[in-house]
Formats: structure tokens, sequence, C-alpha cells
């Protein structure tokens, strides 16, 4: 595959074999969720380890880290989200969460809410403000599973993925369904709003990245990449950025792409090595960067 | 095409394989309701309507599959819409395209059947399988997914193995695979859908 617009890459070798990872701080900041229940912290500038620190309780089920990285959301068996400090892993606030296992957890884009998934083939959904550790929304349906979840800023719009490829657009301040958007033939793991809440981006695993305007819920279908697990808007909302992992076969090298919205062009795409995970985050220079890892290996790159 | 036996051995097949009947459903006898199982994340909707999934000049094995869509009572479900999907023999999803993907209608008496190739083993799962949805007015939606007897993986002993696979949570879910050889070998599945309201 022809490459263009791609930049240099870093390479990590992390403590202990990764199990997750996010960027945080516009991409300046890399978190990784490792075995043994290791929460790493590395700077995508030098690739220089800021922290590594076990968590001590039950084995965790899901995790997220705050926009800003300095929160760690973990959710487990038990009816508890925790919030812990990011840095020290010390507990913060804890959310009161229904009993059943914790499967998914997702700040919003300033950090204000954080969202949970909870119990299997079922979409139980509880939202919290994060100041106040009050619940401000939940929302229940036995048949469905959830793929992802994006809010859009300011708001109190959140839209829920489907495995069903079906999209939820619920009021969060009501708990109710206000739309479903049913454009996607497949599941959409990465979903996204633009920083202005004026796009909503979402990548089907059938390779097709879908971008509606939220004003008339109008949907436009760009090429994307099939099988893609994670995917960025740009701040503007100008363009995306969406990786595929190693899988389907496995042996299949992960694949990056930066697509701009507007003319559905693809400014610039690579292939990488194998990678069970990614991650992805437009930088403050506009560019793209991505994180792949397989094993304890993490490899940052960038696009654009 | 024509599999040696040591591929059938691989294909996890054996000759005179049993078939396990399926439930009497005379008189007001309640059926119990098929386990449900994940859906996962390969679904795709707009399946074509299709009752041959076979892509000419894939390897593997023929496979039948048929049943019967029915209420608990074991009233057929007539015009029940039964959307199936599942790896290629190599164990590969079709995700651009419709390849082993397929939309059916049962019959006026609840039956189904389609022809397709053993799916092979999806890496990150352990046992081979069928995903169904199907869905009939005034019935709950039923997602689940159909294994096979014969998986290498249950090592002959679906009872005690079946859990292996941690997506696989009833042991009811795997069903019997008889092989004829006649032309060729191929395989028979019987699987029938019991959806509840």
């Amino acid at each position: 595959m022809s490459d263009g617009g791609t930049g240099g890459s870093l390479r990590i070798e992390a403590p202990a074999r990764v199990w997750d990872l996010t960027l945080r701080k516009r991409g300046r900041l890399l978190c990784g969720l490792l075995a043994g229940t290791r929460i790493a912290r590395w700077s995508c500038e030098d690739g220089k380890l800021l922290g590594d620190a076990a968590y001590q309780g039950p084995t965790l089920t899901a995790g997220a880290e705050a926009p800003e990285g300095d929160r760690l959301a973990v959710g487990t068996v038990e009816p508890a989200v925790r919030v812990l400090d990011a840095a020290t892993l010390a507990p913060v606030a804890t959310m009161q969460a229904p009993p059943s296992r914790c499967g998914d957890l997702a700040y919003s884009a300033d950090g204000a809410m954080l969202a949970g998934f909870f119990g299997r083939r079922r979409l139980e959904l509880r939202v919290w403000a994060v100041a106040s550790g009050a619940q401000i929304a939940s929302f229940t349906d036995v048949a469905q599973e959830p793929a992802g979840i994006a809010f859009r800023p300011g708001g109190r719009l959140a839209a829920v993925s489907l495995l069903t490829g079906d999209i939820l657009l619920l009021d969060l301040g009501a708990s109710r369904l206000v739309r479903t958007l049913s454009d996607a033939r497949m599941a959409c793991e990465g979903i996204a709003f633009s920083d202005d809440g004026s796009a909503l981006i979402a990548a089907s695993y059938d390779g097709t990245l879908l971008a509606w305007d939220t004003r008339e819920w109008r949907v436009r279908r760009l090429e994307g990449i099939p099988g893609t697990r994670a995917l960025a808007v740009s701040p503007d909302g100008a363009r995306a950025v969406v990786t595929r992992n190693s899988f389907n076969p496995p042996d299949t090298p992960a694949e990056l792409r930066l697509v701009d919205l507007r003319s559905g062009r693809t400014e610039a795409r690579r292939t990488a090595g194998i990678a069970g995970l990614s991650a992805v985050a437009f930088v403050e220079s506009g560019q793209a960067r991505v994180a792949l890892a397989r094993g304890t290996s993490i490899e940052l790159l960038t696009l654009g | 095409m024509h599999l040696t036996r040591r591929e059938l051995v691989e294909a996890g097949l054996s000759l005179g394989a049993a078939l396990v009947a399926t439930p009497a459903l005379g008189g007001a006898e309640r059926l119990p309701l098929t386990p449900e199982n994940e859906l996962g994340p390969f679904y795709k909707r707009g399946a074509p309507a299709s009752t041959n999934l076979v892509v000419a000049g894939d390897p593997g094995l023929p496979l039948v599959v048929s049943g019967k869509v029915l209420d608990s009572s074991g009233k057929p479900l007539s015009g029940a819409v039964l959307e199936v999907w599942h790896a290629d023999s190599r164990g590969v999803y079709d995700l651009e395209g419709y390849r082993y993907r397929a939309r059916l209608t049962a019959a006026p008496d609840g039956t189904y059947r389609f022809q397709t190739l053993m799916p092979g083993h999806y890496p990150q799962r352990v046992a081979q399988h069928i995903h169904y949805r199907v869905s009939a007015p005034g019935r709950k939606v039923l997602v689940t997914q159909l294994y096979f007897a014969t998986d290498p993986a249950f090592a002959g002993d679906p009872d005690h193995n079946f859990s292996k696979d941690p997506v696989l949570e009833d042991r009811r879910l795997i069903r019997p695979v008889t092989l004829e050889d006649g032309g060729g070998p191929r395989a028979g599945v019987v699987f029938d859908t019991v959806l509840g309201t």
C-alpha cells in the first residue's frame, strides 16, 4: 500500500503485556492498562515512562482515562464505578452502579460526564456527572447490545452505537431516546462528535465512514477501513483518523487512514505491523497520532 | 468436491455421526425457548435473500442446515425471517460484502433450509459457529448461534467441553452433525428455533 503524509515512529516497551491503550491530552499522553492490573502512562513526545502503578482491588473489567489524563475511572463486577487519581491510583470518588459486570466506560470530551455500560447482551447505560458523582441519566434496552458511545459537546446528547449498526441518540437530561440512526450496515465501534457538535462521525465495520450533520441528520458515506476499531475527529471537524487492528484474519497488518471529511479524500494511509490494539488522537499541530500495541510493544506513529 | 479421510477428520466429522431427534411438537406441550447467544460484532444488515451461501471455488465441507421456526406451543411461525452469517472455512468474516450471509424466510410450515460450507474457527473464538437472528411478528427477536457436536474444540465430548468456548453458555446450542457420502461428502445439521414473546 502506498504511504503518503506519514511521519516517523517511536517505539515503547511496556513493563507488562498491554491490555488497553488510550491517547489523552490531545495526543500528548499515552495511557495503558497492563497485565497485572497495572496502569502505565508515557509521554508521547519522547516515550518516557511517567508512571506505573498497580491497582489494588477486584479484577478490572473496564477502564477509561479522563481527557486531561488526571483521572482514571475503573469498573469491576462490583456495583460501583471508582474514579482514581491517574498517577497514584488513590480513590477520588465512587459512583453507585448496577449489580452487574461493567463492560465499558467512557468520558465526555470535556471530562464532565462519565458513561458506563453494564451487563451482557443488553444495553444498560448509566451516566454520571463527574464533579458531583451523581447519576444524571440511565437508559436500558434488554434487546440491544452497545458497541460505543459519544457525547455531543456542549449539550446533553449522547450517541450510542449498537451491534446491529443502529445508533441511538439519547437525551441525557430526560433519559429519553430522541432518534435512531439506521444508516450504518454494521456496528460502529468508533464514534465521535466534532468539537463544535455539528457533525457525528462513525466508522462502520463494513469500511464505511458515516458523517451526519447534527441539524438535519443527513448522512454522507465516505471510504474508511473495514474492521475499524478506533476513530478520532480533528478539533475543526474537517478530518478523521481511523485504524484497523490485526484481526479477521489475525495476520493482517494494522492499517491507518486519514480522511478529509469534506471531500471524502484519503489524505494519508499506511499499513503497520501486526497490532492487536490501537488508539488515535489529533495533536495540536493538526497531525493524527496513532498508538499500536502488540504484546508489550507499543509503536507511536503520526499521519498527516 | 472430494475430501480425503484425513480432511474429514480435520474437519471434525465422522461418518455415521448420530442425528438426535428434534423435540416432539404435539399437543399443548410447551417447548423450551432456544437459548440466546451473543450477536457478536459482525452482524450486517441487508443480507441478500438466498438459500445458497456457497461461494464457488471456496474450499470447505458442504453443509446443509435445516430446521423449523416455532413458538413455544410448537406452532410453526410462517414467514419468520432468519438472518444467518458465519466465517468462511479459514475463519474469516466478510465485512465489505455479503459472503456467507443470507436472509431466509420460513415456509408456511415453519421450515427453513440453506446450503453453505462448514465455518472455520474464527481465531478469537474457540468453537465453529453460525450466527442467527430470527424475527417474527409479535415475537421477541431471537439472537443465537448454532454450534457443531463434531467440532474438534469439543474433543468428542460436547457435554463436558462446551464451556471451553466462553461465549457458549448453553450446551443445547450444540447440534449433532450427520455426514452423507453420496457424490462427495456433505454434512447436515438440524436446528429448530423456538421464539418467545
